[in-house]
Order: C-alpha cells, then structure tokens, then sequence
C-alpha cells in the first residue's frame, strides 16, 4: 500500500491499525474483550510514551482539516484508552463482575 | 470521633434533620413484589410529570425522536415543526391505531429529520405538527372523518430544556412548574445548558428494579469498595470515616439532592488519567466558563470545594452536575418488576481540538467503567432481596437518601390505593 496509514511522525505505530482502528465505543470495548492481556499490554506500553506528542501534533489543526490519517490516529488514541483501562486498572480485559457493555447509541468521535 | 468530627458530623445528623422518617429498618417490598410493581405504575408513573429528553434533540424544524415508555404502554413522538415549536404526540396513527414512526423493529426508538410521517399500514401522512399531509383514498372516508385525522397531543412542558411529558388520564394535576418546586424550578439558573451541547449517551438493560439504581446513585457510600480499583479512594482523602460523607442532603417535597466534595485537580491514579487530563468523575479539562460554586437549586450551601451536586426528580430522574461544570442525566426505566433501563447522558462542551476530545472521551469511559460495577451489583441485589431472608433493613444515617425515596414510594402506592378503595400489596 503506497498511502501511510497514521501521519508520518507515527508511522512505526501503524502496525496496530489493522486490530484496532475501530468505529466508535462499543466496537473498540468488543476488541478489548477479544484481546489477551499481553496483546493489550503491547499496544498500551507502545501508545503510553507517545500520547503527550499525538495530543500536541493533533491539537494543532481544526478537525474540520483532519486528513484520514489524522482521524485514524485519533481513533488508535481512543483505542488505547480502553486498552489501558484493562491494563492499567483492572488487569484484565472485561470489567470485572460487570456481564455486558452498554449501547453508545450518541457520542463524539473521528 | 474527635472533636472537629463530632461538631461536622454529630450522631443522626440527618435523621434528626429529617425526624418524620424514623430509624427503624426498612422493607424493599416495593423492589421485589410485582403486585406492587402494578400499582406503582399508575400511583408514580402515570400521575408524574417524565423526563424525556431535551429541547436540543429536536434542534432544527423537522427534527424528531420517539420515546418508549414501556411502564405505561406509551409510545411517544416529540417533534419540532416549520414554525418552531416542539411538540409532543402519541406515536399513534389516529386511523386503525398503528405505531407511526419506527424503523425495522417497533420497539425501538429512532430519530431524525423529516417533512411527513407516512403510516406503514395505509400511507396517511403527517406534518411535525401533527396536521394530516397526506390522506390515502380520500373519497372512502365518511364525511369529515378522513380530513379531521391529526396526531393526538400529550401534554408536554420544558425545565431547563428538559422536556417533560405527562401521561395522566385527564391531564396533569399540577404545572411541570409546581411539580418540580422550588429550589429546583428556578435554582439552576445560570448553568450554562446551552454551552453544554456535546452529548455521550450510554444504554444498559438489567434484571433489576429500577429503584434498586436510584438507591444506588443516592448515596456515595459503596464508593470505597464497590469502586475500590477505579478509585483508589485513600488517594484522596484521610482513611477515616470523613472520607464517606456528603457536604449536604437536601429532601424538597418528593426530590432529593446530596452535594458531595470534589477529587482534587492534578490528583491521578493511573497513567491514561495523567495523560487525560480525566478521572472516573469525567473530564478534568478547562472548561469555556467559571463555576466557583453552584447555582443555589444545585447547591444551597454555596460549598467552594464543590465536586458534585445530585439531584434526584421525582419518579425517576437523576440531573448531576459534576465539577468543573458539566452534566449528566439518568433515567431508570421500568420493564417489569425486576428488570429496568438505564440511560446515561452526558453533557459537555462542544470539544474544540483533540485534547480537548481526548479529555472527554476518557472520562465518559472511566465513568462508565466505574458504573457498570455497580450494574453487576444490583442484579446481585435484587436476587438477594427477594430470597426474603429479612423482614426489613437497617439503612445508616448517610443513607437517608434511601430511606426517604422508598418512604415517598410506599406514600404514592398507599394514597393510590385508598383512592380507587383497593386493598393494600
């Protein structure tokens, strides 16, 4: 494939798009569940150290300018976040003692 | 109890402060009887002014969402029409009485933007006013029955841009004015609804009763341990007693309010917190306006180090405002006796960059994550109470909230039943 997937400062982390770039809450909490802990560990431990610098590059143009790459790499942001709760809160991918996720029937997103 | 304790949090504080309730131990007959469940219907849903969504859901003419109220067998059709105005209707087609607006499945609520509602059944249109636009056949008709067809009008006011419908056979007894009283119907003026736009709506279904998560969201006593990974509570507070105790409860007529404090600014338990700017409260991130303290219908003690101010509507919606100053709202449906829906709204500013968006959507997610705890526990609950094992339950002082929502709940029941001259559930 010729075009980059995630704009060209964070190209070495186009690698996780094709499992995690997902469309909206409930599909990025379904990959999380699907998810063993060392692959969440993976993709936390590499989005962790470059959030600060994604924020910055993507606070710097409106979203109305955002290109594909752009709004994908906000998408992985998203991604990680939900990675990281697992990781970083519950040690492990499904909240525990929680049976079912909600319906995100309304939300913001790239 | 030291000193300073004992003068903040003296012995039955509010048991004192609210001495018609009592401090015996309570019945949750009411959560676990379905013969209850049946009279609770008609004594709290259909007598009440519900929530149903806001003013900005119908923001431009044309615009439209249904609601199901399924408690009450109502399917309702909130519209904004040419001119302006939002309207209310029964999501009813006045010519053999079929569903009008759905999409695939009829139990599911839609929304969108439209001239006419065409009925499936014969292709009778209506305009969002709920004028005929279009009649099938018009020569089959008798007389003027055909040409007077027009959607069915359910009262409906607004607070706030909340807007609220009632469902009482007759009409409501009282304005949505006098319903929800003061502090309330003026004592949020001045939070910023219109600037608080950006919405995350979260749905979940349970086998609970729906008053079992009323409870739940009344009280901030099962933080410390239903809550205990996502909020390491002794981060933010002295591991005493102090750390489980509400600024404030307030009962005003049938609602009730608690205010709590706040989680300190910059105070991160985890990593994706930190590089957030969010916590399991919501965002943390500047908002576009100040709010030292609160509206005095959101807070009447004026508490600078305000973090929270919840504000339970009678029957069953909950308004929290959470610092730095946004919003959200829950209802708790009824689906049976033992089953319910939860929607979770969130209200925020309108994200202006990524960071921005970054903030808000992590702190919906660490709210949701934290609540769907409690979800897990209420079905737990509700099986556990209906093993009847106790005849009644010693609620604590901090839980008053509890004990007055149920004692309001048995009320409404009771004068229902002498009313129509019922025996007692």
């Amino acid at each position: 494939m010729t075009e980059d997937l995630l704009p060209q400062p964070f190209s070495d982390l186009s690698r996780f798009v094709h499992k995690w770039d997902k469309p909206g809450t409930e599909a990025r909490y379904a990959e999380r569940l699907s998810s063993s802990m060392a692959e969440l560990q993976e993709f936390h431990d590499a989005m962790l150290p470059r959030g600060q610098a994604i924020k910055a590059y993507l606070d710097g143009r409106p979203f109305d300018d955002y290109t594909e790459p752009d709004r994908r790499l906000g998408r992985l942001m998203f991604a990680f976040a939900k990675a990281a709760m697992a990781v970083e809160i519950f040690k492990q991918p499904r909240v525990p003692d929680a049976a079912k996720y909600w319906k995100v029937p309304v939300e913001p997103d790239l | 109890m030291d000193n300073v304790q004992a003068a903040l949090y003296p012995e039955d504080r509010w048991a004192n402060e609210f001495a018609y309730l009592g401090r015996d131990p309570i019945s949750f007959e009411d959560t676990i009887s379905p013969r209850f469940h049946e009279f609770e219907r008609e004594a709290v849903f259909r007598e009440s002014w519900l929530f149903i969504g806001r003013v900005e859901h119908v923001a431009k003419p044309g615009q439209y969402f249904t609601k199901e109220i399924e408690v009450l067998k109502t399917s309702v059709l909130v519209t904004r029409d040419q001119a302006g105005q939002v309207h209310a209707f029964y999501n009813v087609c006045p010519h053999r009485g079929n569903k009008l607006v759905w999409d695939t499945h009829a139990n599911v609520e839609v929304q969108g933007q439209c001239r006419n509602f065409v009925c499936k059944l014969h292709g009778i249109g209506f305009a969002p006013d709920g004028s005929l636009s279009r009649l099938t056949d018009p020569s089959s008709w008798y007389g003027e029955q055909g040409r007077k067809l027009r959607l069915a009008k359910i009262p409906m006011e607004t607070w706030n841009g909340f807007i609220f419908v009632n469902l009482r056979p007759g009409g409501p007894k009282e304005s949505l004015r006098e319903f929800i009283g003061e502090p309330f119907w003026q004592g949020f003026d001045g939070l910023p609804f219109d600037l608080l736009t950006e919405r995350h709506k979260f749905v979940l279904e349970c086998n609970a009763n729906w008053k079992l998560m009323m409870d739940g969201f009344s009280e901030g006593y099962h933080g410390a341990t239903t809550h205990q990974a996502i909020i390491p509570i002794g981060n933010f507070f002295d591991p005493d007693e102090l750390k489980l105790r509400q600024q404030h409860f307030g009962i005003y007529g049938r609602h009730r309010q608690f205010v709590a404090p706040r989680i300190p600014d910059g105070l991160y338990s985890f990593p994706i917190e930190e590089l957030a700017v969010a916590n399991p409260t919501g965002p943390r991130y500047p908002m576009p306006f100040e709010m030292p303290i609160l509206p005095h219908g959101a807070d009447p003690t004026g508490f600078e180090n305000w973090g929270t101010s919840a504000n339970m509507l009678w029957p069953n919606m909950h308004l929290q405002v959470y610092y730095p100053g946004y919003y959200v709202t829950y209802a708790f449906w009824p689906l049976g006796y033992d089953r319910m829906r939860f929607e979770l709204e969130m209200y925020m500013p309108q994200s202006r960059n990524f960071s921005e968006l970054f903030s808000h959507k992590v702190g919906a997610g660490l709210f949701v994550e934290a609540a769907l705890q409690d979800f897990s526990l209420l079905e737990a609950t509700q099986q556990g109470l209906e093993n009847r094992a106790f005849a009644g339950y010693p609620v604590t002082d901090q839980e008053i909230l509890v004990r007055e929502f149920h004692h309001k709940i048995y009320e409404a029941v009771r004068n229902y039943q002498e009313a129509l001259g019922a025996r007692p559930a």
